[in-house]
């Protein structure tokens, strides 16, 4: 917070900066002050430099990278973590972080029907760089948590993405 | 009767660096920089062409930063005032040098092209942009649009509507300045994924660039490569960039640009003199650039010869007529196997022509007068001509490419830069929301939402992620992208509380004056 200071032209004779003083508060500034508002318009932007951890929303980004290599981050809020805490109990402490990718390459996914998956046990990294088997490739990813007896449990969804071609098309007019 | 199109195209783009509150800004002379060595240049190149009669075409990009710095008055004045600083030093290296006369000519020669330069800022009025439109009105410049503030759009389409604002805030502003809409588009950083096309097919657009691998990976294969545009499904045209004619000119090793007879960049007085001789010239404490170098290339090791202006012209002459040769064999040997004229897309950054090469405005002016009146196989073309003369062609999907190193989308994100995309994503997400709860928004929460536009389009500027990942001036690039998402969180989280910060939001209002007109339902 802004403190009272000489630049102010009540700084001598201001009697609510005496009565803070006397009543044992911090003198702090206030708007009698001329330089009240570009004071604090700097206080301001320094402020907003200070980017939060986490957005405000759980979820899970996928961004392709180049034919063979796409890039993932998830932030997962505390309430999510709650959340599913409760649901498994006992489970919890022993099951694993994991990012699932599923390739969804011509199909309408649902959760249950990827062509094939792979796990990858990120432990408590917020990001992962996947080496993808190859360019053409859709997929889609859930961040969970795998128990130990082996049942999987989604977080949050990504988005779709596809890979790139790494050369020319085989496919000919 | 020519056999094919030689289509020069230069991409002119800086950040948007504006320090209003501060008297000097070392990250403001990039625009001091360019403006004197490559856009001013560029102008007078273009004069010099039209009043020597000889008929020319250059297609160039112009960003909105860019555009938005040109005509500001409070740029205008600063660089003014910067010019006219280093003509002060001109005339102290003409004491300084006098008894040596390997510089004493070059120092002659700075000041007469400095007064030049300063001849034409004042005859535009301080406003290059005036000079643009001019000669686009003559059909000799076809202007293309580009991005609101250069995102790197296949990183950002997590948000498709942060990919459809990029867009339409970029030709709003082409539209307001060149008062016409563009034909072309510009895509940051040639960065393309497969979709794209039908946003750009809703904004009007009716062309764009790729670099050659997104046209030479399309498919259905392309019949004639990249020497004619391909037409995506949606309708919309794309070129791609010719490989050979982008690596004789850009090239660090075989480029032209490296001539052991042309300027060295690395040279400069400003580092070599006295601290106290150069202080009333540098930004600060810190040494900056003046753009007097008294030294050419010469080799590959540190030894280097003063630079002879005669000399480097001649080479200028030889390496415009190499890359004319070049053009003829290309379209020579490829227009026998075509149905129409090739078209070579020769595709360039615009500050890599005077800024750091700096006899490239002469090598474009000697090629384009050779082109006019030496030979007959190629002559200049505009995109929008050829698409004119050749309406329709392959169908073909182009391939996600960009012209970054490795082709793809690695340069904006990796280690050094991963940690921007959370916050640009979350915040499109808000303006999402915000957008779409406040349809009609009034008085000071518009000017708010207007303003959490702004601030979300300056953060996604692709230049931050690269600053980053190329590794000098980090903490400039760090800080803005940190000032941009914290004020756009502020102002979330101020609109949503129902509490502006009034006098907060009408400074941020002041400093940040690019888009003046938006409409924060773009994101709607």
């Amino acid at each position: 917070m802004l403190t009272c200071c000489p630049r102010c032209s009540f700084y001598d004779t201001c009697e609510l900066k005496w009565h803070r003083a006397e009543r044992g508060e911090a003198q702090l500034c206030c708007d009698r002050c001329e330089w009240f508002d570009q004071c604090r318009v700097k206080e301001t932007e320094e402020e907003i430099k200070e980017l939060p951890a986490v957005n405000g929303d759980s979820r899970v980004a996928l961004m392709v990278i180049d034919p063979f290599h796409v890039h993932a981050y998830w932030e997962i809020t505390s309430q999510t973590w709650e959340k599913i805490k409760d649901e498994l109990e006992g489970e919890f402490d022993q099951a694993k972080k994991v990012l699932r990718v599923y390739d969804i390459a011509y199909i309408v996914f649902d959760g249950a029907n990827a062509n094939s998956y792979f796990d990858i046990y990120v432990g408590d990294a917020a990001n992962w760089y996947i080496d993808f088997p190859g360019p053409e490739k859709s997929i889609c990813a859930d961040f969970g948590l795998l128990t130990s007896q082996g049942k999987f449990y989604t977080l949050v969804r990504s988005n779709f993405v596809h890979t790139p071609r790494n050369g020319p098309s085989e496919k000919r007019e | 009767m020519e056999k094919g199109y030689l289509c020069p195209v230069l991409h002119a783009h800086l950040p948007f660096v504006r320090h209003p509150e501060e008297e000097d800004f070392l990250e403001e002379y990039w625009f001091f920089e360019a403006v004197s060595e490559t856009y001013i240049p560029l102008i007078q190149i273009m004069d010099d062409l039209i009043r020597q009669g000889a008929d020319f075409r250059l297609t160039m990009s112009l960003t909105p930063p860019l555009i938005t710095m040109l005509g500001d008055p409070l740029l205008q004045s600063r660089y003014l005032k910067r010019l006219n600083k280093l003509l002060d030093l001109t005339e102290k290296e003409l004491v300084r040098t006098r008894a040596q006369p390997e510089f004493f000519h070059l120092a002659r020669m700075y000041r007469e092209d400095f007064l030049k330069k300063r001849e034409v800022f004042q005859g535009l009025g301080g406003n290059l942009l005036s000079a643009f439109k001019k000669f686009q009105e003559l059909g000799k410049l076809e202007i293309l649009a580009s991005c609101a503030t250069h995102g790197f759009l296949p990183l950002l389409n997590v948000n498709p509507s942060a990919v459809k604002a990029q867009i339409e805030v970029g030709i709003d502003c082409y539209e307001k300045v060149f008062g016409t809409r563009p034909r072309g588009f510009w895509l940051p950083e040639c960065g393309y994924y497969p979709g794209l096309d039908e946003i750009l097919k809703n904004s009007g657009v009716k062309y764009f660039l790729l670099e050659s691998h997104g046209i030479l990976n399309a498919s259905p294969f392309p019949e004639y490569g990249i020497y004619a545009p391909v037409f995506c499904e949606s309708g919309v045209a794309a070129f791609g960039r010719d490989d050979t004619a982008s690596k004789q000119v850009w090239d660090a090793f075989t480029g032209y640009p490296g001539d052991f007879d042309y300027r060295e960049f690395y040279r400069d007085i400003a580092y070599e003199q006295d601290y106290q001789y150069i202080k009333p010239y540098i930004s600060g404490e810190v040494r900056v650039d003046s753009g007097i170098k008294y030294y050419r290339i010469t080799g590959k090791n540190g030894d280097k010869q003063p630079y002879n202006p005669e000399r480097a012209r001649e080479k200028v002459a030889v390496h415009a007529g190499n890359f004319m040769f070049s053009r003829e064999k290309q379209v020579e040997s490829l227009s026998g196997a075509m149905d129409r004229k090739p078209v070579i897309i020769a595709a360039y950054d615009a500050e890599l022509f005077g800024h750091w090469w700096f006899e490239g405005p002469l090598w474009l002016e000697f090629l384009m007068k050779k082109i006019y009146y030496d030979q007959q196989t190629i002559k200049l073309v505009t995109p929008s001509e050829y698409l004119t003369e050749y309406p329709t062609g392959q169908v073909c999907a182009p391939s996600a490419s960009s012209w970054g190193e490795k082709g793809y989308n690695n340069v904006w994100l990796n280690g050094s830069n991963d940690w921007i995309y959370p916050h640009l994503h979350t915040s499109a997400r808000r303006m999402e929301e915000m957008a779409g709860g406040f349809p009609h928004a009034e008085g000071v929460v518009r000017r708010a939402l207007n303003q959490a536009a702004r601030e979300l389009l300056l953060a996604q500027s692709s230049d931050w992620a690269f600053i980053m990942h190329n590794g000098t001036q980090v903490e400039y690039a760090v800080r803005r992208l940190k000032e941009h998402v914290g004020r756009f969180n502020k102002l979330y989280q101020d609109i949503k509380q129902g509490k502006i910060d009034e006098p907060w939001l009408y400074w941020i209002e002041q400093k940040n004056t690019i888009f003046p007109h938006i409409d924060y339902r773009v994101y709607g």
